[in-house]
């Protein structure tokens, strides 16, 4: 990609999203939200987002309703949560959450899941378009 | 900067380079250990502060207590800490108030690094002499595991020799997080304790140099921040003096004694209440005073005002002899200091002032006094104190107080017997219904003595020493009898010292 993929991080701990902010701006283009307006504002907006990191702590379960959105529009989600318990890992996966880490997550790891998230994307959209070349040519 | 691995570096307390031989070895690192309030930090600002004033360079790193609250601490404690630079890595009130607490990563992963490298630009920026960091424990907390915390504090110390930095630093030893690793770490460990009766010091390990083992005293005081007392060394210090008696002015105490006391021996004198202790160890600074010599008297039991007024009434000139600085009385406060404390105070006015006496009037008031006065504690001292004073070629005169005033005779209740090389005992007597007291030599290591008792009296003529009292049978009971026929006028002819 020429230019920078859009992260937007969600999360109540405005600490936790400067450092997530400060890892991955020498990668990603990050922009962070600390509410559920500032992020339902964002996502109205751009529709260039690559990936969604959702701190889930300190949110309601409308969170899962964002998820649908994120996932209707093929944006793959990431989740941090200080705790996992079965019944959040299966309400995450079945909105579309592509990974859920636990809190605190080791920058590495970390990383290495963004990066894979991303070039799923990529390759994801590199595959529609060869799907809609080839639909063109038929 | 001192170059050079065996250059020595003061510590800032005179007392510890002298437990160190010198100081702390340049370009290593050491431990101090110690509980919350033993005085780490005031020892680590000692040491940053101690030559300053030469030029040299010192940098603190305060992880923990903020620089506004250390700078605080030391003015109180009369310690300048302004040429002192500050690396002040200590959490702002901002981390509270703005929402700055995270969970995202683990501490190690978010403070570590900012740490580590703030401390490494500060250190190439100055180059210097020594470095003071606490608490380094704090590391600890930052690092994901004991090997991690353990390479990241040798990495450090290490970084701080090669920039020719000689390091102390603090640990904080919990029940949760023991420091006993970082003992194998550094070159040498500083402990610091408070026990119930006083502050002590112990140097467990010193790397490349032999210190001064026992337990050193520590003092905090306001104005005069940190003393440290090392534990006296009676082996070495020695000086010459010549072997003589030294006479008490009174020719039958002096008989008693065949010729007087030794120079730099001990003498008990001991003895129960009223009968005469502290009066007839004074003989002997008296005669002191008259060769020209000084005495010193530490004054445990009784003041000072009460000890001129006596021995004035009794013909002892005391105030002239203070005046002409043959005789120093210093009264000692209770619990004002521990017994090392004292032994050194001793040891500075000898070293300081030629002296050839010391009384310490009385060894029950020392063992109440001083701070540590566990019995078995108190003995060693006063050994090791009187071991001192005697190869320093002073007089000991101990008064050791026994409780009974007659009855079954003991030498001394205090234990303190076996380190006296003579042992004088005064006793009271009912002899016909009348208080009397008695005089005698219980041992004389060095020499022959009396085997009989004197009448010994105390009166506005002085010091009133009788005749052997050979016609009398059970002096030592407190109630001697006539034996074969002689009489009370016959056997207690006394003699006046004062008429002398």
């Amino acid at each position: 990609m020429s230019e920078a993929a859009l992260i937007l991080a969600l999360g109540r701990q405005q600490r936790n999203l400067e450092l997530l902010a400060q890892l991955l701006r020498s990668e990603y283009e990050v922009e962070i939200a600390r509410s559920m307006d500032e992020f339902d504002e964002f996502i109205d907006h751009r529709d260039d987002i690559a990936l969604a990191i959702l701190d889930v702590d300190g949110f309601t379960e409308d969170i899962w309703k964002r998820c649908r959105q994120l996932h209707e529009r093929s944006t793959p989600m990431l989740v941090l949560a200080a705790s996992i318990p079965p019944a959040m890992r299966e309400a995450a996966l079945s909105h579309g959450v592509h990974t859920l880490l636990e809190k605190p997550v080791d920058k590495a790891d970390l990383k290495a899941s963004i990066r894979g998230l991303v070039k799923y994307i990529d390759g994801a959209g590199a595959s529609r378009f060869d799907r809609g070349s080839g639909s063109d040519t038929d | 900067m001192t170059t050079g691995s065996l250059d020595r570096i003061s510590t800032g307390s005179e007392g510890l380079d002298t437990i160190l031989h010198g100081g702390l070895i340049t370009e290593r690192s050491y431990l101090i250990r110690g509980d919350p309030g033993t005085g780490k930090t005031i020892l680590g600002m000692q040491y940053l502060t101690a030559r300053i004033d030469e030029g040299e360079t010192s940098l603190f790193v305060n992880i923990e207590e903020t620089e506004d609250d250390i700078r605080r601490n030391a003015s109180t404690l009369g310690i300048d800490l302004d040429d002192v630079h500050f690396l002040d890595l200590s959490p702002s009130s901002d981390v509270f108030a703005e929402d700055q607490s995270y969970d995202i990563f683990a501490p190690n992963e978010v403070e570590q690094d900012p740490i580590t490298s703030r401390i490494t630009k500060e250190v190439e920026k100055l180059s210097p002499d020594r470095v003071f960091i606490d608490p380094l424990t704090k590391l600890r907390h930052l690092s994901p595991d004991e090997y991690q915390f353990r390479k990241q504090v040798i990495s450090l110390t290490r970084f701080l020799k090669e920039a020719g930095s000689t390091v102390l630093f603090t640990s904080q030893n919990t029940e949760r997080d023991p420091d006993d690793d970082l003992q194998y770490i550094t070159d040498g460990t500083i402990d610091l304790r408070n026990t119930p009766d006083a502050r002590v010091l112990t140097v467990p390990k010193f790397r490349g140099s032999p210190t001064l083992s026992g337990q050193h005293a520590v003092r905090i005081a306001p104005g005069r921040g940190m003393a440290i007392y090392p534990e006296l060394r009676p082996k070495q210090h020695d000086r010459e003096f010549p072997s003589e008696t030294i006479s008490s002015g009174v020719t039958e105490v002096d008989d008693l004694l065949c010729g007087g006391l030794e120079r730099g021996t001990v003498t008990v004198i001991s003895g129960p209440t009223g009968v005469g202790k502290t009066t007839a160890g004074s003989l002997f600074m008296k005669e002191a005073a008259r060769r020209g010599e000084r005495s010193v008297i530490y004054m445990f039991e009784e003041s000072k005002a009460t000890f001129f007024e006596r021995s004035e009434s009794i013909g002892i000139p005391v105030k002239e002899m203070v005046d002409e600085g043959s005789l120093d009385v210093q009264e000692v406060e209770p619990l004002e200091q521990s017994a090392v404390e004292f032994a050194n105070n001793v040891q500075q006015d000898v070293q300081e002032r030629e002296t050839d006496i010391v009384m310490i009037d009385g060894i029950n008031g020392y063992e109440l006094s001083l701070r540590d006065h566990e019995q078995e504690e108190v003995v060693r001292k006063v050994h090791r104190l009187c071991r001192y004073l005697t190869n320093m070629g002073v007089t000991v005169i101990l008064v050791d107080e026994i409780q009974n005033v007659t009855g079954e005779f003991k030498a001394t209740e205090t234990g303190v017997s076996y380190l006296a090389d003579n042992i004088l005992f005064l006793r009271h007597l009912e002899l016909s219904g009348e208080m009397r007291k008695a005089i005698g030599v219980l041992k004389k290591r060095t020499s022959d003595f009396e085997r009989t008792l004197r009448e010994f009296n105390i009166s506005s003529h002085g010091v009133e020493v009788g005749e052997p009292l050979t016609g009398l049978r059970g002096l030592l009971t407190g109630k001697p009898e006539w034996a074969n026929g002689a009489s009370d006028h016959d056997q207690l002819g006394v003699v006046s010292e004062g008429d002398r």
